[in-house]
């Protein structure tokens, strides 16, 4: 009976509210002047995964400057707004693809993001079969580099930061460098690159080279085997200082450091990173790990955004993530803003439409960036993506902080050093 | 001791709690528990809240970490297990309402982390935990009192299931619930206790685990197919068969892809994964029921005799 009772009072509430919804559109104010349209931009960052820490950046960035989208947009009285949506792609492709899939299914054509080459990869024939337009701040893989498909990215390929990382060995006076990878889309791309350069830097490549499932968390096995590599080389007569390690990694770069400390002599070979590993907040925030990067001078690569306009807003961005997250931004974080100002002001011109969004990208993005951008200049290629970048060095100080000691002029091959690492 | 070998130390130790905790419950209550990953997160977490909140070695939050492991437990069995089991619910079915029991925790995680993260200023994405650690006899401590841990809390567990009263009315439960509930066992708490103990458990693994790799929220999730393997390597029906099995799932992902990559080159440290799950299959070809399935005092027993022959012949 009191069963019943219950069933029979769930069914009324179903009814009831199935009835409230009905009478909405009947209900409410009288029409007034139309409301304003809202589009949407998805922006596919990795809050969890081994980018996570750069990945809450570029949210944190994104939603400021939708935020400021909104107020020019309020400003100027136009008709739309921009509205943004923060999807994790747990820097994982499959969950990236379905979070891209998922949403487009909601009828959002333009996504800021994903930040990690294989994501990106895993987007890339559904986009192109979709006409999806999605913009990574920090796809660096050469791989993707095509031309007239859905992808840009504004960043520079790798083809030119592989060259940035063996010319620190050469500075550094490696005779032998040995390779740590990622085994992904973009650790396979940035390791070829840089060992290309190395050889026709003169330097040797060790034949055993260590690449890792990129799903590896414990690198307890790798430090073993890394540990006899060097053992093998100093038998053969190679002083310690003339070995070089260069590490493409993300922030799995702390239980990596973590695991080689154990080994003293890796402490006296030189040690090389990457814009996987440059201002890693999770680096900073592990004790073993940054003294080991700290008495090791372990420097990595970044882009190095362009000289600030009297308008930029890298100074404003840099101050928000500073005041919200307590911690410097990474470089790519201010791509991140750029690309939702480039998005928001191509649709302003021509609506949400992606093939003419698409059409008028490059000349927007030229013409905001120039002004404003808080990445420096975005000149896309081609291929779609950032055409020029140098690349700062960046070293952890014995203050616990990211210091800029050079930076590497791509034009000229040659670094340019602030503090003389070498 | 190695590195290598001390950190595979603790990720064995780690999981033949999980993996014994895993066997524990599937015996009892015919529940593979895929709860356990998010259980063992959580437990991990626990310690490194602690840790870094509170201050102090993480080792004094174990106990913490089995408690909440056991209430996560308790809440697992009341709320899905129990009305499920009463419904007469077969295998698959239980198995798959703690799949969506995993999810709500590991959204629960998240949400933490969120916390964590942007309120408290941290981290708590990817931890290693071996900076709250201290160094014993020349190693990492962990790579001595885990092993310790997990040895004195399965001894005990032996004990209180070989000792005590409630312990036999355990096992006689587990072994035949119809007999044993005509004898007066009430089998509603004996099955309550297997989810405390076994959710205890996982939290307890999850904690020493994070010793050995690093802290993420999926943590428990990336290594459930071991917890499993390990308890499928044990035979799923004897939990000193799960202990093992995990115990040795764990330690040839260390000490054996090693061995293997020293001899056969880099390129096995790929397939590190690989290697105690072909090792599982294996075992269960020719060993059906698993570890607890090899006549151990049969082939000792053989051993035995053949050394004394020989000693005999010597003299």
């Amino acid at each position: 009976m009191k069963r019943k009772f219950v069933v029979g009072i769930v069914c009324l509430l179903a009814v009831a509210l199935i009835f409230a919804g009905c009478g909405k559109k009947a209900e409410g104010p009288a029409p007034g002047p139309a409301a304003p349209t809202t589009h949407t931009i998805v922006g596919l960052f990795p809050l969890t995964g081994v980018l996570s820490t750069f990945g809450e950046n570029s949210a944190e960035v994104a939603k400021l400057a939708a935020a400021d989208v909104n107020e020019w947009l309020e400003k100027e009285n136009k008709n739309w707004r921009l509205r943004i949506v923060i999807e994790d792609t747990a820097t994982d492709p499959p969950t990236g693809l379905r979070k891209m899939q998922s949403w487009f299914g909601e009828g959002v054509k333009f996504f800021a993001g994903p930040q990690a080459s294989g994501v990106a990869r895993e987007c890339l024939a559904f986009a192109n079969a979709n006409k999806i337009l999605f913009i990574s701040p920090s796809s660096t893989s050469p791989a993707l580099a095509i031309a007239d498909d859905w992808l840009f990215r504004f960043c520079t390929s790798d083809a030119i930061q592989g060259p940035a990382v063996a010319k620190m060995a050469q500075e550094a006076g490696v005779e032998q460098l040995i390779f740590v990878w990622r085994g992904d889309t973009w650790g396979d791309g940035l390791q070829k690159a840089s060992a290309e350069a190395a050889k026709k830097f003169g330097i040797n490549i060790y034949p055993q080279e260590l690449r890792y499932d990129p799903m590896l968390e414990d690198f307890t096995v790798q430090a073993a085997s890394l540990n006899g590599y060097v053992n093998d080389l100093v038998s053969k007569g190679v002083s310690l200082d003339k070995i070089g390690i260069t590490v493409i990694s993300f922030e799995e770069i702390a239980p990596f450091f973590t695991a080689v400390n154990a080994y003293p002599q890796l402490k006296q070979v030189k040690w090389f990173g990457s814009d996987g590993t440059a201002m890693s907040a999770a680096l900073l925030a592990d004790p073993i790990a940054s003294k080991f990067a700290i008495e090791t001078k372990f420097a990595s690569t970044k882009n190095r955004p362009e000289a600030a306009t009297e308008k930029s807003r890298y100074d404003y961005v840099r101050q928000h993530i500073q005041k919200t997250l307590n911690r410097d931004t990474d470089a790519y974080s201010y791509n991140t803003y750029d690309i939702i100002w480039s998005l928001a002001k191509a649709i302003d011109e021509v609506g949400y439409d992606s093939e003419k969004v698409k059409a008028i990208l490059p000349r927007v993005a030229d013409e905001w960036t120039k002004v404003h951008g808080a990445s420096g200049h975005v000149v896309l290629n081609e291929a779609g993506d950032r055409a020029f970048a140098d690349y700062n060095i960046w070293v952890i100080n014995d203050k616990l902080e990211w210091e800029n000691v050079g930076y590497y002029d791509s034009r000229a091959d040659k670094i340019n050093w602030s503090r003389k690492l070498y | 001791m190695a590195p290598w070998l001390a950190t595979g130390l603790i990720y064995a130790s780690a999981l033949a709690l999980t993996a014994g905790g895993i066997t524990l419950l599937y015996m009892s209550t015919r529940t593979f528990n895929f709860a356990h990953a998010s259980m063992a997160t959580l437990g991990f977490y626990v310690v490194y809240s602690g840790a870094v909140l509170g201050g102090g070695v993480p080792y004094k939050y174990f106990p913490l970490a089995f408690l909440v492991g056991g209430v996560l437990g308790v809440i697992c069995y009341y709320g899905l297990n129990r009305p499920l089991l009463r419904r007469g619910a077969v295998e698959i079915t239980l198995m798959m309402s703690t799949l969506g029991y995993d999810l709500i925790l590991l959204s629960v995680i998240q949400m933490y982390c969120d916390y964590l993260t942007f309120s408290r200023k941290l981290f708590p994405r990817r931890v290693s935990m071996n900076v709250f650690d201290f160094e014993l006899f020349g190693v990492n401590a962990a790579s001595v009192i885990l092993p310790l841990v997990a040895i004195v809390f399965l001894t005990g567990l032996h004990l209180f299931l070989v000792k005590t009263k409630f312990g036999v009315a355990m096992r006689a439960t587990i072994e035949n619930p119809v007999l044993a509930g005509a004898s007066g066992i009430n089998s509603d708490r004996v099955y309550m206790s297997a989810w405390i103990i076994g959710g205890g458990m996982a939290a307890l693994g999850g904690a020493a685990m994070s010793m050995a790799v690093t802290g993420t929220p999926v943590l428990g999730m990336n290594s459930i197919p071991f917890m499993f393997a390990g308890a499928i390597l044990g035979g799923l029906h004897s939990l000193y068969g799960g202990i093992l099995g995990g115990f040795v799932v764990g330690l040839t992902e260390y000490a054996g892809v090693f061995y293997l990559s020293q001899k056969f080159g880099p390129w096995v440290l790929g397939y590190r994964m690989g290697v105690p799950l072909l090792l599982m299959a294996a075992t269960l070809l020719i060993f059906p029921r698993g570890l607890a399935g090899i006549p151990w005092a049969v082939l000792f027993g053989n051993l035995a005799g053949i050394a004394g022959k020989k000693r005999g012949a010597k003299a």
